[in-house]
């Protein structure tokens, strides 16, 4: 399993092969999810325009970009769409350039990875963890497979893995 | 949530009180089953510059009851912080006090 370590004063995470496949893979999905701004999301036919004739933005359709790009507020629909025009395509672009920094770093083929910026790998990788946490349905009570049975329970490994290594370079950054 | 906002030492409560007038809105972050608990709480000192205590403490309200008010002000204030929170993964919404 991977490790991170640091070495006068750099963190180092060391991974197998298959290890860096599965961290590029996840880091390539949570950007091409981030990068389609289709038309599904949420600016439907009925035209809710908000009364002046300006299509409001909405939340995105798709949950995972739901829970990465959410609503400002929870009850005004207007303060929320107003936030939406104003931050969301900036957010956008903040967390595509998270995962490209990481994903240059996560060379194919390079065992040990230098981590320069910590908090962007931290941001990221949480980001990754939402998408996952959607998509696997997590809640509080999840707990680490006992067996891997199914490509749930694999997917299941790779998040508590994940969760682990953000947890222990939070560790490090702190100290 | 009071309890989280209050400041570090009492102030009289009719100047409390003007102060609060001042700054009508407040920034809220949710407990989401994702983050962890040792990253909220290293977010919120990077952002807002919270020591360790306070940054904790915060966290656990999150944790414990669901919900913590992190930031009040103005509201393009909050409007930013809410971006902020965003940018870090936090789930956080902004609204008028009270």
């Amino acid at each position: 399993m991977a490790t991170l370590t640091e070495l006068d004063g750099q963190l180092h995470l060391d991974c197998a092969d298959a290890e860096v496949e599965l961290l590029r893979d996840l880091f390539v999905k949570v950007d091409g999810l981030l990068a389609d701004d289709g038309d599904d999301d949420g600016d439907d036919d009925d035209g809710d325009n908000g009364g002046d004739g300006h299509t409001r933005r909405r939340a995105p359709a798709d949950p995972v970009l739901a829970r990465l790009l959410p609503d400002a507020h929870r009850d005004d629909p207007d303060i929320a769409a107003e936030h939406r025009e104003l931050t969301e395509e900036t957010l956008r672009q903040d967390k595509r350039a998270d995962c490209a920094a990481v994903l240059g770093a996560l060379a194919v083929g390079s065992r040990t990875v230098v981590i320069d910026h910590p908090d962007v790998w931290l941001r990221a990788l949480n980001d990754v963890r939402l998408m996952m946490g959607v998509e696997l349905d997590i809640d509080e009570d999840t707990e680490f497979p006992r067996r891997v049975l199914n490509q749930r329970d694999f997917q299941l490994t790779a998040y508590f893995w994940l969760t682990h290594l953000q947890d222990r370079l939070v560790e490090a950054v702190l100290h | 949530m009071g309890g989280t906002l209050a400041p570090e030492q009492t102030v009289d409560p009719v100047a409390d009180e003007q102060h609060d007038a001042l700054l009508p809105w407040i920034t809220i972050v949710w407990n989401d089953p994702v983050n962890l608990m040792s990253y909220v709480t290293y977010v919120l000192q990077q952002l807002f510059g919270y020591d360790l205590a306070k940054a904790t403490a915060l966290m656990l309200d999150v944790h414990h009851k669901g919900k913590a008010v992190v930031s009040h002000g103005v509201r393009e204030r909050m409007e930013h912080d809410v971006a902020r929170l965003h940018g870090a993964g936090l789930w956080a919404t902004l609204q008028r006090q009270g």
